[in-house]
């Protein structure tokens, strides 16, 4: 008896040690393959629009500007105060520009949306093998690179795991009853406006999937449409649609388009994997496509509607982004990608139950669609990783030249399109509180043009500077390389510096030291980014080289000085007097643009003259302040 | 309900070993060590082809005939002065415009009526200028070429006069200097 029980002990002890092994695997194997796949992304520096999002912190001082930096649309007028300004102000303030904390918190949720994805596949077909595929095809897909690499989209893998959690509790709703589980769908429903505005579909999803699969709780879910159309409402109404750029909405036949092209991308990611371009693309997608479609069409033949309900998850994710015509992203598919990668798993589990057959037709299937997709997923996460880093290395290398240079200006030779348009154009340095950092002349040459972001020579200090703060050793140079940025100061003296012209730049920034020669007598000292004027103060400035180019200004006037009623100012360019303006009491900081005589054309440069009509003495200041600059720039 | 459990208690594991890592590697803790993200050039500080007289790192350029620092701002001078400067940029092609911006104080003027300035570049005289009035003054002369074609040039100034302030000050005074450089063409 006592042998009989030991041994029934130990083999409960053994089925109990099997069962908690195969369970390991199941939850663990999903992240631990994500880790070995997008690891780079865990290692990814900032780029792009992540250092926006990092300088709210400098314009947050109180309540208010905390409320306006979390909630205020910005970025083609999205709020997202948990995916994007919430997300990179709590995590900056708790570590600083250091992007590790940011790339675990982002593993650490595409950790649970992976969970949440298995568990809403085993719950929805009673598989565990379901669940595991699922969360296997899903993780993955190419669409998943940009989530996995770059901070700014943390908004998808957020959005995701508010979707993917109100399902998971509307679910247990489903198989409970209890109204706790209904209210745990609503509570991450609500949050997950906060993430990404794609949430608005959700109760699409959750209509579809009780209609055709829980018809008793279909009605439950129809006062979810509330908070979305309250959502739409709102959002309308604090942003205008976009009429015109890459975010513009099309709602035209170009839709069914976009999404054609979509479902191509989603099989075939040939952004990425070049090789299967011309012929085998197609393949790819009908192959996989037409396995999907075939399998859910019989499964509906059977009377099980879920594979229905797994292709409108993909199409009902994917609507809010058809009309975006000229802005089609890979990355836009991951969360529509969730329904295939469910349906995917179906489909295998059922194929393995089925004849050998079918057993090798899905060994096939799936084994092509990983053979397509992890040397994809690898390719990309290099590319995208290796990206980050050339930021990284030109941004710390620019804040440690700083720390060795604190006076002199810092001048970046031999950045590249990838490293100005991801980095420097974002102007990632006040980050770190260094300013003073410009591309060498003549930088643009080596950069592809974007005038739809910005222009380039915004951020070159122009060659008459550049001679001059040499000169004076007011100047470092330091050339961008593929390992840290390396002096060469002395190299770049004796060797483009000679060729340089000395004429004067067309734009002219009153603040900026290293322009200082072009300024008259008349201008007082710098103060900040800017500088006053007495009543009237010269300059010189390059002279305009087309017809079309007019005369730009940027400056300050006191709030005071505009109190005695609207405040003229006067421009003379080589002794023309240009229409007199005048700045009124509305605008303290003021820009203005003048046209400019046709016969200034053709020489090199002008001496300008600046006159307020007004002047003012502050407090215990006995100068007699005029307005205070800015910038004067000539161009078209 | 166990399968949310078996998946929780397997993320755990990971959770805190991120968590920890993130901790470890991400908490601020005052400037990041930024050491070795530049490589830095071996030569020694170049010479400065324009400096202002009282900034500090222009100091070793100042031959002889310069007293301390004032108000942060400007140097006086003795009657005769030196300065080493870099020849600049383009100089050895197009040569390069002496400018020298000083004050010349009352004191001086009250005393003498007039002063002269001259200079030479490695020796050879520029022409000199005689200013009657007090104030701010820029002395300004063409350099040629054949002169500016080493990496440095001394340029030696001269005033044909200079007075004592007195009160127990033993200094000669010459100018109240600023700015002095060699410009580009």
């Amino acid at each position: 008896m006592n042998a009989h029980a030991a041994a029934t002990r130990s083999g409960r002890l053994q089925s109990d040690g099997l069962h908690a092994l195969s369970a390991a695997v199941y939850w663990l194997a999903p992240p631990l393959l994500c880790l070995a796949i997008f690891w780079r992304g865990l290692l990814a520096w900032f780029q792009g629009d992540d250092f926006a999002w990092l300088a709210l912190r400098l314009h947050v001082h109180d309540w208010q500007t905390i409320m306006h930096a979390l909630f205020a649309p910005m970025a083609q007028g999205s709020i997202r105060p948990w995916s994007e300004r919430g997300f990179f102000m709590v995590f900056e303030s708790l570590f600083g520009v250091n992007a590790l904390p940011f790339r675990i918190w982002v593993f650490l949720t595409q950790f649970a949306n992976l969970a949440l994805v298995a568990a809403i596949a085993r719950r929805m077909t009673g598989s565990r093998m379901v669940g595991f595929w699922a969360a296997i095809l899903w993780m993955v897909h190419s669409s998943l690179v940009l989530p996995m690499v770059w901070t700014s989209v943390y908004n998808q893998v957020l959005c995701g795991f508010f979707l993917l959690s109100a399902f998971w509790f509307l679910l247990r709703y489903i198989e409970t009853g209890r109204r706790s589980e209904c209210v745990g769908q609503w509570v991450m429903f609500i949050l997950g406006f906060g993430a990404l505005e794609i949430n608005v579909v959700y109760p699409a999803v959750a209509a579809l999937y009780t209609y055709l699969c829980a018809r008793k709780y279909f009605r439950t879910t129809l006062p979810l449409v509330i908070p979305s159309v309250l959502f739409v409402v709102l959002d309308r109404l604090a942003v205008p649609s976009q009429q015109g750029g890459l975010y513009a909405l099309h709602w035209t036949s170009a839709m069914a388009r976009t999404f054609v092209i979509y479902c191509h991308q989603t099989f075939a990611p040939t952004e990425v994997a070049f090789w299967i371009k011309g012929g085998p693309d197609i393949l790819l997608t009908i192959a996989l496509g037409g396995a999907i479609i075939g399998f859910a069409t019989a499964r509906m033949h059977r009377g099980d509607r879920l594979p229905l309900f797994c292709l409108g998850w993909f199409a009902i994710l994917l609507a809010p982004v058809l009309p975006l015509r000229d802005h089609a992203s890979p990355y836009y598919l991951s969360l529509p990608t969730i329904g295939l990668a469910i349906l995917g798993g179906y489909a295998l589990v059922c194929a393995w139950h089925g004849s050998a057959a079918w057993k090798t037709v899905a060994t096939v299937l799936v084994t092509t669609y990983l053979a397509v997709m992890v040397p994809v997923d690898w390719i990309a996460m290099e590319w995208w990783g290796q990206r980050s880093w050339a930021v990284e290395r030109t941004v710390l290398g620019a804040v440690r030249a700083r720390q060795l240079h604190p006076q002199e200006a810092i001048l970046l030779d031999g950045v590249d399109s990838t490293v100005f348009w991801s980095g420097i154009f974002h102007y990632p340095f006040t980050l770190f509180g260094v300013s003073n950092v410009y591309l060498t002349p003549q930088s643009e040459r080596h950069i592809e043009p974007r005038p739809e972001l910005g222009r380039i020579s915004d951020y070159m200090l122009p060659s008459g500077p550049t001679v001059h703060g040499l000169n004076d050793n007011q100047i470092v140079v330091y050339r961008v390389g593929p390992d840290r940025l390396k002096a060469i100061t002395s190299r770049y003296l004796d060797t483009t510096a000679q060729d340089l012209s000395l004429e004067p730049p067309q734009r002219v920034d009153a603040g900026n030291p290293l322009m200082a020669y072009l300024l008259g007598p008349e201008w007082y000292a710098l103060e900040g980014g800017s500088r006053w004027m007495p009543r009237r103060a010269t300059l010189r400035i390059g002279a305009p080289q087309s017809p079309s180019a007019k005369l730009f200004l940027s400056g300050f006037c006191s709030e005071s000085q505009l109190r005695a009623g609207p405040l003229p100012v006067r421009i003379t360019l080589a002794g023309t007097a240009l229409p007199e303006f005048t700045l009124n009491c509305s605008a303290t900081q003021f820009h203005a643009i003048l046209a400019l005589p046709g016969h200034l054309i053709g020489t090199k440069w002008l001496d300008l003259a600046v006159e307020s009509g007004r002047t003012f003495r502050a407090g215990h200041d006995g100068r007699e302040l005029g307005l205070s600059f800015g910038t004067f720039e000539i161009r078209e | 309900m166990a399968i949310e459990r078996a998946a929780l208690q397997h993320l755990i594991l990971i959770v805190p070993l991120l968590f920890s890592a993130s901790f470890a590697t991400g908490c601020k803790n005052g400037e990041p060590d930024l050491t070795g993200r530049t490589e830095e050039e071996a030569a020694s500080p170049r010479a400065a082809a324009g400096i202002q007289v009282a900034d500090p790192r222009a100091a070793p350029q100042l031959v002889s005939g310069w007293w301390d620092v004032e108000d942060h701002a400007w140097r006086w001078t003795a009657r005769k002065f030196a300065v080493v400067l870099r020849a600049p940029i383009g100089a050895a092609r197009r040569g390069a415009t002496l400018r020298f911006s000083f004050t010349l104080p009352d004191a001086a003027l009250n005393r003498f009526k007039s002063v002269t300035l001259s200079a030479s570049v490695e020796g050879t005289p520029l022409a000199p200028e005689t200013y009657r009035e007090p104030g701010p003054k820029v002395y300004a002369r063409d350099v040629p070429s054949n002169l500016l074609s080493a990496y440095s040039v001394r340029v030696d100034f001269k005033l044909d006069r200079a007075f004592s302030p007195g009160n127990g000050d033993p200094r000669e005074l010459g100018l109240i200097a600023h700015r002095l450089g060699l410009e580009s063409q």
